[in-house]
């Protein structure tokens, strides 16, 4: 069940079709831990919040037009993007499920559609961040899920007065 | 006659009361939970069993798309020709006044229209615009679903007119208040409550309700609530997915007023509560579907893969989701299909 919810959230985050809750529901599945899945929802709601929208097909247009989300913006929607997508990684998602974190995480910071070009960051972003995940589960500390907790709900606060 | 019902709406025929697409939707509702819970009583109590799920069928479409007279006359009748037997009988239910709870839900909402709103309350539209008959709407609402959710089977019906009367008066009081206090609730419900996630999502609706711009979000509550109740399984809390997406896009897509933050962050936590509840009742491998509630799983399947077709509940603007859930549910199932294929996809360790 976890790893087919995995697979779910992956092809979402990938294609960026649906909406953000859904994602974040079966990032939540395929963790199976209560808080692994509150963070995934913080993550994704500080995203949410910060575009205005739950439609991850909208967060990625706007992305194409306006740049990166971890590069354009103002300072604290800047810094909510990079919190989001480090709570993602640090959170150390059991199993496969880290590498499903990652790839959301670099399309929450990196994750626009359209072209050649768009798209080569995209897949890059993606790429990078389910390194970063994977890497991190092995060998962060283990202080590293609290702190996960703290950013994810630090990307909440400073998408909220963005 | 549910069959009559829909084909008189939808042939635009003259009856002698109003129809609206949405009131002879919540009639089916409660006749099809009343179908569900309802067994035939034998002796003296069968013909008036009988005329209750007439009469609540008609109140429920009338409170959904005209008078307010029909539906209290008929929450009376109803709650009270389940009270009496039962009481007498003797409940063998966790709540042994549910019943009794009903009959006083209507009772206080009728003298409330009578008194307090000069007799105006139950002869015009709801929602009431006086504050002690929206306050008497709210707390008889509240009762209704409680007496559905908590009481015997037969109670079931009664959560439809419980949530119309509910949503229909809530937003004639302060938002603050009737927001707070009902996701509170809800929050509360779902941690103490988790394997029924009608409460939870009744109080929710309660709260969203009294937004001033919840969009479906209301409505949707209370389609997942309304079939939650027929489940009685902490499963049935991915009803509510529609409505966290929906309450999730008002939230993203307007300015957070402190009641809709308050709705937010309780929902976060009664999905949080109600998750927990479901996670562990998945694990059971004995967890199955009875045949007699295939129909209302076809309709849950419904609410949760296409909101969007959920027109007459008032769901719109939800397409995005569908997209998503088609997209996810396909690559669910060429998951499902790969796993049977050695070597395609890991496979759970067993230790």
């Amino acid at each position: 069940m976890r790893t087919v919810a995995g697979v779910g959230a992956a092809v979402l985050a990938l294609s960026s079709s649906g909406e953000i809750v859904l994602l974040a529901v079966l990032l939540g599945v395929a963790a199976g831990d209560t808080v692994v899945g509150a963070v995934a929802v913080l993550a994704t709601g500080a995203a949410a919040l910060r575009w205005g929208t739950t439609s991850l097909d909208a967060i990625a247009g706007a992305q194409t037009v306006l740049g990166p989300a971890v590069a354009v913006g103002p300072l604290v929607a800047v810094g909510s993007a990079w919190c989001a997508a480090a709570a993602l990684i640090l959170i150390k998602a059991p199993g496969p499920g880290a590498v499903v974190f990652g790839l959301t995480a670099g399309l929450i910071a990196a994750g626009p559609s359209g072209g050649p070009g768009p798209v080569a960051v995209r897949i890059a972003a993606a790429a990078l961040g389910a390194g970063l995940a994977v890497a991190a589960q092995h060998r962060a500390p283990s202080a590293a899920r609290p702190a996960a907790m703290v950013l994810a709900a630090g990307a909440v606060i400073l998408a909220g007065v963005s | 006659m549910t069959l009559g019902w829909v084909t008189a709406t939808m042939g635009r025929w003259d009856l002698p009361f109003e129809t609206t697409g949405r009131g002879t939707a919540a009639a089916a509702a409660a006749t099809a939970l009343a179908g569900l819970a309802w067994g035939p009583r034998t002796g003296r109590g069968a013909p008036a069993s009988v005329a209750a799920l007439l009469v609540l069928a008609v109140g429920v479409a009338q409170a959904a798309g005209g008078s307010a007279l029909l539906l209290t006359a008929a929450l009376a009748f109803a709650a009270g020709t389940e009270a009496v037997p039962v009481l007498r009988e003797g409940a063998r239910n966790r709540l042994r006044s549910a019943p009794a709870l009903g009959l006083v839900a209507a009772i206080v909402f009728v003298v409330a229209g009578m008194v307090f709103d000069g007799g105006a309350g139950i002869s015009r539209p709801l929602p009431s615009v006086r504050l002690i008959g929206a306050v008497s709407g709210v707390v008889a609402g509240a009762l209704l679903v409680l007496v559905a959710s908590l009481g015997s089977s037969r109670a079931r019906p009664l959560v439809v007119p419980g949530l119309l009367i509910g949503l229909a008066a809530a937003p004639a009081l302060p938002q603050m208040a009737v927001a707070g206090t009902a996701a509170a609730a809800a929050t509360m419900l779902a941690f103490h409550l988790p394997g029924r996630p009608t409460l939870a999502f009744a109080a929710l609706a309660l709260g969203a309700a009294a937004l001033q711009d919840a969009g479906q979000v209301p409505d949707l509550l209370a389609a997942a609530a309304v079939l939650g109740v027929a489940f009685i399984n902490p499963v049935s809390a991915v009803l509510g997915i529609p409505a966290a997406a929906a309450l999730a896009s008002v939230a993203a897509s307007t300015r957070m007023e402190p009641a809709l933050a308050v709705v937010v962050v309780c929902a976060a936590a009664t999905a949080l509560a109600l998750s927990r509840g479901a996670a562990e009742r998945a694990r059971d491998p004995q967890i199955g579907i009875a045949s007699t509630m295939l129909p209302v799983f076809v309709l849950a399947i419904w609410l949760v893969f296409s909101p969007g077709s959920w027109g007459w509940s008032g769901a719109r603007g939800l397409g995005t989701y569908d997209r998503g859930v088609l997209v996810a549910s396909a690559s669910m199932l060429l998951a499902l299909v790969g796993r049977r294929v050695p070597g395609l996809l890991p496979r759970p360790t067993s230790s």
